[in-house]
């Protein structure tokens, strides 16, 4: 699913990123990397930016829903 | 070894660098503004014992190989000068990600060392750091600092002169194809500065395949670019330097990092987020925040300015009593009343103000605006990071204007940088509040700032009509929250007390002399004559306030004073020669009308000639139209 489907705290890992090439770069650049366990905390009201946490690079990112959708992600495996 | 020791600072943005260097050069030096063409760095010249250094604190970076204007303006200047030493300032709680650029630093093969800043934020988040295993990999001088409270810079600075040659752990080898371009690139840039070594020059022959350095030309690069997608297919060199990098940095951070306890959900940045940042109360909160900010500083303001009035009385009295005649008295009437409006009615309201927005600013509450104001900010053609310059409009435009630099889309940032203009800055804050305050309640002042929400909103979408190009993705990092201290809140009220004292009470006296000057040989009437189609014919106001109009584009806080010396009325009299609709009238106008001298200079430079005239009309129009209205609401 991407990114913008999951529900709040969900444990996700990043299967895929297919945005452009310039946000792409961003991405990877601020520490959102494919592999990397990540979970939505807040989402803005009227379907806005959603904040994502990085548990691997420790860091917290606000994505706009357009970037959200192309990031493809899965549920973690519970153990 | 020459004489000044060059030092370099590199971190990633919000490193805590830049109170790094602050702490590094302390007051003993000078620190300058550099406005770069499209960020600024910052450079200071210190001596520590008997050494002399020269300190620069480059721009925040993610990655020396991106195509950012902060890493353009890095990257330049590591081409252009010989930079002696490299310290590269980490946040040590996020440790693997800035590592990444710590890898990339190493294979310039600089003299450097690794600073592990804010560590107390790190051991907060559970990480501990064994610096022995960074030391050993990288082979280089590693600091454990927390720059906010000045602790182990001492131990930097004598450092400095021991920094070694870090190891190039990053040594990527393209293939034959490849390689044999990328030498030809390193050839050019050596003949040019024969100074940088052979590391050095791959890396910046990398970042130039990027179109950011301009060694090569723009044919060139197309072709070489051709010759890359041919052995490398989808993958760019950057991809490629970005994946080697995150797994060495990753390693590094096994090695010499370990996590102690991570309890979740429990850290009051959690707590703190989860009432501010929910789809509910987040925006109700926000708004109640800039409310009370509002209100707050308006009671300040309300309180002080009569006790900063007293001693002026005093004088005024004095003057009075000399009885004398001629020029003199008027110059000196002229120049007790310049430094009165701007002691009485402008720094009681401008420095509260920027003290609180400089709280916002420091805890980290103005990226959590921009992720709940994005999508709308987004519906009327802006982007979540315009929130940034929008809200520092309110202390000053023309940083705020230059501060629309953030966003890395053109369509977004002029846009912002056009609307800036509109947000009331302090000087006419300061007019609202006064003129309300005395005449038209407190209320006035709130409808006003509500209804320029409207108008910058629907500006906002009317000139993204203009515009073709999609609106760009919103992606910003969210710092943690932090706890501003009193160094920094002073600092920055200390910098915009220097520049309102040194820049803007010179120029309220000299616009006052000059009004008095104007006055004192009649020539204001000729001005005040020409201008009456439009203050007495269509804004119905009195024709003395024509030459004030113009001074106000000098400088807004202008504006009241001269109002006050035109009409020959002391401001707290106002309403005696102004009608309440009257001074209703003025106080829309001012606050809408073209933007001052400076604004339209920083405009000019960000987004040129055409949006600044643009501008110049838009406001225009919406002030007189918005004034007439207000008239006709009064006149109910």
């Amino acid at each position: 699913m991407s990114l913008n489907e999951a529900k709040l705290n969900d444990l996700l890992i990043v299967k895929g990123i297919k945005a452009g090439r310039k946000a792409y770069r961003r991405l990877v650049s601020l520490g959102i990397n494919v592999g990397d366990r990540i979970r939505v905390l807040h989402s803005a009201p009227f379907g806005g930016a959603i904040l994502v946490e990085d548990l691997d690079s420790g860091i917290k990112v606000a994505l706009g829903q357009g970037l959200a959708r192309k990031i493809i992600v899965e549920h973690a495996q519970h153990n | 070894m020459h004489s000044t020791i060059k030092v370099a600072l590199i971190g990633q943005p919000n490193c805590g660098k830049s109170t790094f260097f602050n702490q590094l050069v302390g007051y003993r030096a000078q620190t300058s503004n550099f406005p770069g063409t499209t960020v600024e760095f910052l450079k200071a010249e210190v001596t520590y014992g008997d050494s002399k250094f020269e300190i620069i604190d480059l721009p925040g970076i993610y990655s020396l190989l991106g195509e950012e204007p902060a890493e353009k303006v890095t990257l330049k200047y590591i081409l252009n000068n010989e930079i002696d030493v490299i310290v590269n300032v980490v946040d040590s709680s996020v440790l693997s990600r800035s590592l990444e650029l710590t890898v990339e630093i190493a294979s310039l093969r600089i003299p450097m060392i690794l600073v592990l800043n804010m560590l107390d934020e790190a051991e907060k988040k559970g990480i501990k750091i064994d610096t022995e295993a960074l030391k050993q990999r990288l082979g280089v001088e590693v600091i454990k600092t927390i720059a906010v409270q000045g602790k182990g810079v001492d131990q930097v600075v004598k450092s400095l002169k021991n920094a070694r040659i870090p190891t190039n752990l990053l040594s990527v080898p393209f293939d034959d194809e490849v390689e044999k371009e990328l030498k030809k690139v390193v050839e050019k840039i050596r003949i040019k500065h024969p100074e940088i070594s052979e590391e050095t020059s791959r890396i910046l022959a990398i970042a130039d395949l990027e179109g950011q350095l301009g060694i090569v030309s723009e044919g060139e690069l197309i072709e070489l670019k051709k010759i890359f997608m041919r052995s490398l297919g989808e993958k760019s060199p950057w991809l490629i330097m970005h994946h080697e990098k995150h797994k060495i940095a990753m390693e590094l951070f096994e090695e010499s990092a370990q996590i102690v306890h991570k309890e979740m959900g429990k850290s009051i940045d959690y707590v703190l987020d989860s009432v501010l940042m929910t789809p509910f109360f987040g925006p109700i909160l926000a708004l109640i925040i800039l409310l009370l900010t509002f209100f707050i500083v308006q009671r300040i303001g309300t309180y002080l300015g009569p006790l900063l009035a007293a001693p002026f009385e005093f004088l005024n009295q004095q003057l009075k009593n000399l009885n004398s005649t001629g020029l003199s008295p008027v110059l000196l009437q002229s120049i007790l009343d310049g430094l009165r409006s701007g002691v009485e009615i402008v720094f009681p309201y401008f420095i509260p103000f920027i003290f609180f927005i400089s709280i916002l600013e420091d805890i980290g509450y103005l990226p959590r605006l921009a992720f709940l104001l994005d999508h709308f900010l987004h519906s009327i053609g802006l982007h979540g990071k315009s929130v940034v310059p929008l809200i520092l409009g309110l202390g000053c435009n023309v940083p705020a204007v230059f501060s629309s630099r953030i966003i890395e889309s053109e369509r977004e940032r002029i846009t912002t940088a056009f609307l800036i203009p509109l947000v009331p800055c302090s000087a006419r804050l300061s007019i609202i509040f006064a003129l309300s305050t005395l005449f038209l309640g407190p209320w006035f002042s709130f409808f006003l700032l509500v209804l320029d929400i409207f108008v910058i909103a629907i500006l906002a979408k009317l000139i993204s009509v203009f515009f073709k190009s999609e609106l760009t993705d919103f992606i910003l990092e969210i710092p943690p929250y932090r706890v501003p201290t009193l160094k920094s809140l002073s600092g920055k009220v200390w910098f915009k007390l220097k520049d309102f004292i040194g820049f803007a009470l010179p120029v309220i006296i000299a616009g006052s002399i000059v009004l008095s000057l104007l006055q004192y040989f009649n020539i204001d009437a000729i001005i005040n004559n020409a201008l009456s189609i439009f203050t007495e014919g269509i804004l119905e106001l009195k024709s003395e306030l024509g030459v004030v109009l113009i001074f106000g584009i000098l400088r807004k806080e202008l504006a009241l004073i001269m109002a006050s010396e035109a009409l020959h009325t002391p401001v707290q009299m106002l309403n005696s020669v102004l009608s309440t609709g009257q001074i209703a009238k003025f106080v829309v106008f001012i606050t809408f009308y073209t933007p001052c001298l400076s604004t339209i200079l920083a405009l000019w430079k960000e987004t040129g000639i055409k949006w600044t005239l643009l501008q110049i009309f838009l406001s225009l129009t919406v002030a007189t139209l918005l004034a007439l209205l207000t008239g006709i609401l009064f006149s109910l």
